[in-house]
C-alpha cells in the first residue's frame, strides 16, 4: 500500500522531474560548450565536442532514471501505453488472441476447479492429512475393496498400535425414516463407530458427542446431529440436545450438535444424523462378522509410515491390506469420475497448448513485420531487455485480458460440464461448483502468465537477436524468417489436433455404439418415474395404491400401456438368485439369474417382444399359481433344445424361494444393468407373486409430450395419496443417457473442443501462411518471371501445407493410440487403433489444412512478377 | 584526445566517495563537480557524464546529497548539490574504508616501503 502511494505520489511528481533533468543535463552541455569556445575552438565544433563529451543523452537520461529507484512503475506504465497502441494496431489479431486465450483458460480453470474440488479438498477434520483408509486387493481383479466387516475393524482397533486411533463408518449412509411423536420424517443416517468423532477430531458446537465405551458397558442410545438439520428440523432450538426420535424400534437421544462445516466424511453424501454402530449392531450379532459393510479409518502417527502400518495391520488382520491417505474422505463419485476428468484436463490442456503454439507462431510473423521498428529502437539506445520486456508486456496484456474473460467462461463452462451429473449427487454439486476462491485465483493468473511467456518469450528473444539489428537496412539477410520454426509449430499444432480429434472420434463413436446396439427395448415415447408410496403404510397397503395408481393413469388421455417393475432397467443395480430345477440333481455350481418383478404390460411397455406364450394377466394373483416369464438367453442356457412352456423351475432364498415356477412365456433379450454389459439370462415374475418393494419404477408408454404427460402423472399419483414421493420422472432416453454419463461426458467435451482446436489451427496455418505469402513476393515474383506457372506456385504452397499435415498426422495418431489405449476400459464396441476414427480424423484435417491454405496459395499464385520485382 | 594517454579507470564505488569529498568544500552543480575531480587528480581521472548524473541522483536518493535550483556564477539555473548531516557521516566512513584499503594495498604491492 505504501509502496503503491509512493508509486501515484511519483507519477505526479515525474513530470517535473522529466524536466528538471533534461535542464541539468542541458546546463551540464552548456557548461562543456562554454569551456570548448574558451579554449578557442569554433561554436559549432564547441557543440560537437561537448556532444561527444556527455555522449548518449537518452542512454545518461535513462541510466539516471535508473537511480530514481521506482521506475519499474514508470517503465510499466510506458510499456502498457505502448502496448495498448500496438494491439490496437492489430486489432484481429489481438480479438483473436483474446478471444482463444478466454476460452483456453477458461476450460482448464473450470477443469481445475472441479479437480480442485473434487480431488484435492480435505475434510474438515483436525489434521487431515495422517487420516488414512485401509484397502484389500482383490488377487483375482487387483481391484482394491474398502469395505471391511466391523470384527476386522475392531482387530485392526486393538492389535495397531502404529496407528494412534481407528474407527469405522459404513460404508454409506442411508436415507432412513425417523419418527418423531409419529410425526416421520426421512434424514441422511451414518452408523459409525462410537470413537468417530474423537478420532477424526470433530467437537461437537452443543451438546457432547459420544465418545468411545469401556468393554462390557452398555452404550448409550444417543445421537449426533448436523448443523444443517439442527438448523432445518429443530430451528436452531438448543432445547434440541435431549430431544428423542424413533428409528426402528428404539428411541434416540441428540445428544449434540456437529460443526456446521463437518457433513461427514462421504464426499457426494450430506449426513444428518450420526448414530454409534455399537448400539445398533448388538455384540453377538452375525453382521459383524459377516458382510463387508464400514470403511476402517485411521490416524497415522505423526513419525509413522504406510508401509510400516500395512505390514503390521497385514499381519493382526491376517489379510493383504495396505492403507492409503483418507485425508479427502470417501467418494464413489471421485472413482467414476476421476479418469475421465483427467482425461477432460488432457483435453483442455491440449486447447490451451494449441492455443499458445497458434498465438507464437502469428507473434513470430508479427514480430519479423516489426524488425524495422524493433531494430530502430535499438538504435536509439534502448537495450535487449528493454524490447523484450516491451513485447512480452503487449502479451501479458492480451493474456491477462483472456484470464479475466476466463474466469468469466470458466463459470459457464464448469456449470456445463456439471449438468452431465444426474440429480442424485446434488450435495456433491454443492462441493463442485464454480467458485472464485484463492486456489482458483493463483491457479488462472499463473496459468496467464505461463500463456504469456510461452507465447511471446520466444519469439521476443528471436527478433531482438543482435543479428537482427541490421534490420534498419532494405532487407535484412535473415530473409524469410526461419521457416522451420515456423513450419514445426505448424507441425505441432497438427499433431495436438489429431490427439483431440481421435479422443473425440474413439469416444464419439462409443457412444454412438452404445446407444446404437439394440438392447431389447424401445425408448421412444417412453416415460418412467420412480414412485414411493409411505413405508409405514405397509407392504399391502402400499401394494394397493401402486396398482390404483396404475389402474387410474391407464385412462389418461394418449396413454398406451402403464406398467411397473420393482428395480429400474439399467439403473445400474439387479437381484441375482441361485436357481434349481424339479427335474435335475443340484448342481454344486448352481446356476445364476436375474431376477425381476413386473406387473402386466411391463415388458409391451418396455418395447421388450414376447417371443412364445403370453404376459401375465389380473389373473395371475398371489393364489393363483406362480408363473415366470424367461428370456431367450434364460431359456437356451437352462432348457437348451426344447421349448420352455410349462417346465418349472425354483430360485433359492428371497420370501418365496423354493417355490416352484411355471414358465408361461419367453421374452426377447434386453439389457437389464447398464449398456455395457451384455444381455444377461433373466427371469420375469408377476409383482402380484413376489411384491413389497419400497420404490417401484412406472413406465408409461404414450405421448411425445414428456412434460405434459409427467405433469398429469403426478397429478393423479398426488391423486392417489397425497404423501407419494415422485422421484426420476423423466423420458427413459435420459435414463438410459444417464448410463453413460462418463461416456457422453468425455465425447461431447474432447468433441466441442476438438472442434474448436481445429479452427485455432486452421486460422493459425492460415495466417502463417498468409504472411508467408507477403514475405516471400519477390521470391514467387522471380519464379513466376522465369516461366513457373501460377499453377505450380499454387501447388508449392499447398504441398508444403500438406507435408505439415501429414508429418503432423504421423505424429499425432500414434500419441493419440498411446493415450487411448490407458482409457481403452472406457471404449465400448471398438480398439484405440479404430480405423474408422483414424481415418474420419485424417479427412477433417485434410479438409481443414485445404481450407486454411487455399486463399494465401491462390494470392501467391497470381502475384504480379511485375509489381513485386519493382516493389524492392 | 591526448589527455586520454594516462587516463586512469575509477574503481568500482569509488566515484561517491570522490563526489562526496568534492561536496565538502560547499555546494556545487554536476560540471563542476566532473571538473574539480578531473583537476584534483591532475587529469588523471576523468569523470563519464554517463556515470556521474546517475551516482549524483542515486547518493540524493539515499539521502547523502541534497539538491536545490540556484543561480551559478555566470548567472544560469543549475542544479546545486550539498553534503547532508547524513552525507557527512557516510564520507567518513567511506573514507576510512578507502584508507584502509589502500594502505593494505599498498604493503602487499610495495613491502619494501612499508617496512622501517
Amino acid at each position: 500500500m505504501k509502496r503503491l502511494l509512493r508509486s501515484l505520489r511519483w507519477l505526479s511528481r515525474s513530470a517535473r522531474r522529466e524536466a528538471d533533468l533534461r535542464d541539468e543535463l542541458q546546463f551540464h552541455l552548456d557548461e562543456e560548450m562554454d569551456e570548448a569556445r574558451a579554449s578557442g575552438l569554433s561554436a559549432d565544433q564547441a557543440r560537437l565536442a561537448a556532444r561527444r563529451d556527455l555522449g548518449n543523452v537518452a542512454i545518461v537520461a535513462e541510466d539516471t532514471r535508473a537511480a530514481w529507484g521506482w521506475t519499474g512503475a514508470a517503465r510499466l506504465a510506458q510499456d502498457l501505453r505502448y502496448a495498448i497502441r500496438i494491439v490496437r494496431r492489430r486489432p484481429a489479431f489481438a480479438i483473436a488472441a483474446v478471444l482463444t486465450l478466454t476460452l483456453g483458460i477458461g476450460a482448464n480453470t473450470a477443469v481445475f476447479s472441479i479437480l480442485d474440488g473434487l480431488l484435492l479438498e480435505t475434510l474438515p477434520v483436525a489434521r487431515p492429512h495422517e487420516l488414512v483408509q485401509m484397502v484389500e486387493r482383490r488377487p483375482q481383479t487387483g481391484a482394491p475393496i474398502d469395505a471391511f466387516t466391523y470384527q476386522h475393524y475392531e482387530s485392526v482397533r486393538m492389535g495397531s498400535r502404529l496407528l494412534s486411533g481407528v474407527a469405522a463408518a459404513s460404508v454409506y449412509p442411508s436415507a432412513q425414516g425417523i419418527f418423531e411423536r409419529e410425526e416421520r420424517l426421512t434424514a441422511v443416517v451414518h452408523f459409525v463407530s462410537d470413537n468417530y468423532f474423537e478420532v477424526l477430531g470433530v467437537s461437537p458446537i452443543r451438546g457432547r458427542i459420544f465418545r468411545q465405551t469401556p468393554p462390557g458397558a452398555a452404550g448409550e442410545l444417543i445421537a449426533v446431529i448436523s448443523e444443517a438439520f439442527w438448523r432445518s428440523h429443530y430451528a436452531s432450538d438448543p432445547a434440541a440436545v435431549g430431544a428423542t426420535f424413533r428409528l426402528g424400534k428404539r428411541e434416540v437421544t441428540v445428544a449434540g450438535v456437529a460443526p456446521a462445516r463437518f457433513r461427514g466424511v462421504h464426499f457426494e453424501r450430506a449426513v444428518d444424523i450420526w448414530i454409534p454402530y455399537e448400539i445398533v449392531v448388538a455384540p453377538n450379532s452375525e453382521s459383524r462378522t459377516r458382510g463387508r459393510s464400514v470403511h476402517v479409518i485411521g490416524r497415522l502417527a505423526p513419525d509413522r509410515s504406510l508401509a510400516q502400518i500395512d505390514a503390521e495391520v497385514t499381519a493382526v488382520v491376517g489379510r493383504p491390506v495396505s492403507f492409503q491417505s483418507a485425508a479427502t474422505g470417501f467418494s464413489r463419485l471421485r472413482q467414476q469420475l476421476f479418469q475421465p476428468l483427467l482425461l477432460v484436463e488432457l483435453v483442455v490442456g491440449l486447447v490451451l497448448l494449441i492455443t499458445c503454439v497458434n498465438l507464437a507462431n502469428l507473434t513470430l510473423s508479427g514480430n519479423l513485420a516489426r524488425e524495422r521498428e524493433l531494430a530502430v529502437r535499438g538504435a536509439l539506445g534502448a537495450s535487449r531487455w528493454r524490447i523484450v520486456r516491451q513485447l512480452l508486456t503487449e502479451h501479458l496484456l492480451l493474456a491477462l485480458a483472456g484470464g479475466a474473460l476466463g474466469l468469466v467462461v470458466a463459470y459457464w463452462i464448469s456449470a456445463a460440464l456439471l449438468s452431465f451429473l444426474p440429480a442424485t449427487y446434488a450435495p456433491a454439486l454443492i462441493g463442485l461448483r464454480f467458485e472464485l476462491d484463492g486456489r482458483v485465483l493463483v491457479f488462472t493468473a499463473l496459468l496467464s502468465i505461463v500463456t504469456c511467456l510461452s507465447v511471446a518469450l520466444f519469439p521476443a528473444l528471436r527478433s531482438t537477436r543482435p543479428l537482427a539489428s541490421n534490420g534498419l537496412g532494405v532487407k535484412s539477410a535473415s530473409g524469410a524468417g526461419r521457416p522451420w520454426i515456423s513450419r514445426s509449430l505448424i507441425v505441432g499444432e497438427v499433431a495436438m489436433c489429431t490427439l483431440l480429434l481421435m479422443i473425440a472420434g474413439v469416444f464419439l463413436r462409443s457412444v454412438q455404439n452404445l446407444r446404437g446396439q439394440d438392447g431389447g427395448y424401445s425408448e421412444e415415447a417412453l416415460l418412467v418415474a420412480d414412485v414411493q408410496f409411505p413405508i409405514e403404510y405397509g407392504d399391502d397397503r402400499r401394494d394397493v395404491l401402486i396398482e390404483e395408481l396404475r389402474a387410474r393413469a391407464a385412462v389418461l388421455p394418449e396413454v398406451e400401456i402403464v406398467a411397473y417393475s420393482h428395480l429400474g432397467q439399467l439403473s445400474g443395480g439387479a437381484f441375482e438368485y441361485r436357481l434349481g430345477f424339479p427335474d435335475r440333481p443340484a448342481a454344486a455350481d448352481k446356476p445364476i439369474a436375474i431376477e425381476q418383478r413386473v406387473s402386466p404390460g411391463f415388458l409391451g411397455a418396455m418395447g421388450t417382444r414376447i417371443l412364445q406364450g403370453r404376459d401375465f394377466t389380473a389373473a395371475d394373483t398371489a393364489r393363483s399359481t406362480p408363473v415366470a416369464i424367461v428370456n431367450e438367453l434364460f431359456a437356451a442356457e437352462f432348457f437348451p433344445g426344447r421349448s420352455p412352456i410349462g417346465l418349472r423351475f425354483f430360485q433359492e432364498g428371497g420370501s418365496r424361494g423354493g417355490e416352484l415356477m411355471e414358465v408361461v412365456g419367453v421374452a426377447a433379450r434386453s439389457k437389464w444393468v447398464d449398456l455395457r454389459r451384455e444381455a444377461p439370462p433373466m427371469y420375469y415374475r408377476p409383482y402380484s407373486q413376489q411384491g413389497g418393494t419400497p420404490v417401484v419404477r412406472f413406465a408409461i408408454r404414450g405421448p411425445r409430450n414428456y412434460d405434459g404427460l409427467a405433469a398429469a402423472f403426478t397429478a393423479t399419483a398426488q391423486g392417489v395419496d397425497r404423501k407419494v414421493e415422485l422421484t426420476n420422472v423423466v423420458p427413459f432416453s435420459e435414463i438410459v443417457d444417464r448410463s453413460i454419463l462418463v461416456e457422453r461426458l468425455v465425447a461431447q467435451v474432447s468433441g466441442a473442443f476438438g472442434v474448436l482446436a481445429l479452427v485455432i489451427a486452421a486460422v493459425g496455418l492460415y495466417g502463417v501462411l498468409a504472411y508467408a505469402v507477403t514475405r516471400r513476393r519477390r521470391e514467387i515474383g522471380v519464379r513466376i518471371a522465369i516461366g513457373a506457372s501460377p499453377g505450380s506456385v499454387e501447388r508449392m504452397f499447398l504441398r508444403e501445407s500438406f507435408l505439415q499435415l501429414a508429418v503432423g498426422l504421423a505424429i499425432g495418431v500414434p500419441a493419440a493410440i498411446l493415450v487411448i489405449r490407458y482409457v481403452s476400459s472406457m471404449l465400448y464396441g471398438l480398439t484405440p487403433y479404430d480405423p474408422t476414427a483414424i481415418v474420419a480424423v485424417t479427412v477433417v484435417l485434410a479438409a481443414a489444412t485445404a481450407a486454411a491454405a487455399y486463399l494465401p496459395a491462390r494470392r501467391a499464385s497470381s502475384t504480379d512478377p511485375i509489381v513485386a520485382l519493382r516493389d524492392e | 584526445m591526448t589527455r586520454d594517454r594516462s587516463r586512469v579507470e575509477l574503481l568500482q564505488g569509488t566515484l561517491d566517495l570522490l563526489i562526496l569529498r568534492t561536496l565538502l568544500f560547499g555546494p556545487t552543480h554536476g560540471h563542476a563537480i566532473a571538473k574539480h575531480i578531473q583537476r584534483s587528480s591532475e587529469d588523471l581521472l576523468q569523470v563519464e557524464t554517463g556515470s556521474l548524473y546517475p551516482a549524483l541522483h542515486r547518493l540524493e536518493a539515499q539521502g547523502w546529497i541534497a539538491a536545490s535550483w540556484e543561480l551559478s556564477e555566470k548567472g544560469k539555473r543549475a542544479k546545486f548539490y550539498r553534503l547532508t548531516a547524513r552525507g557527512r557521516k557516510q564520507l567518513e566512513a567511506a573514507r576510512a574504508r578507502w584508507d584502509t584499503f589502500s594502505r593494505a594495498m599498498g604493503l602487499v604491492l610495495k613491502p619494501s616501503d612499508a617496512e622501517p
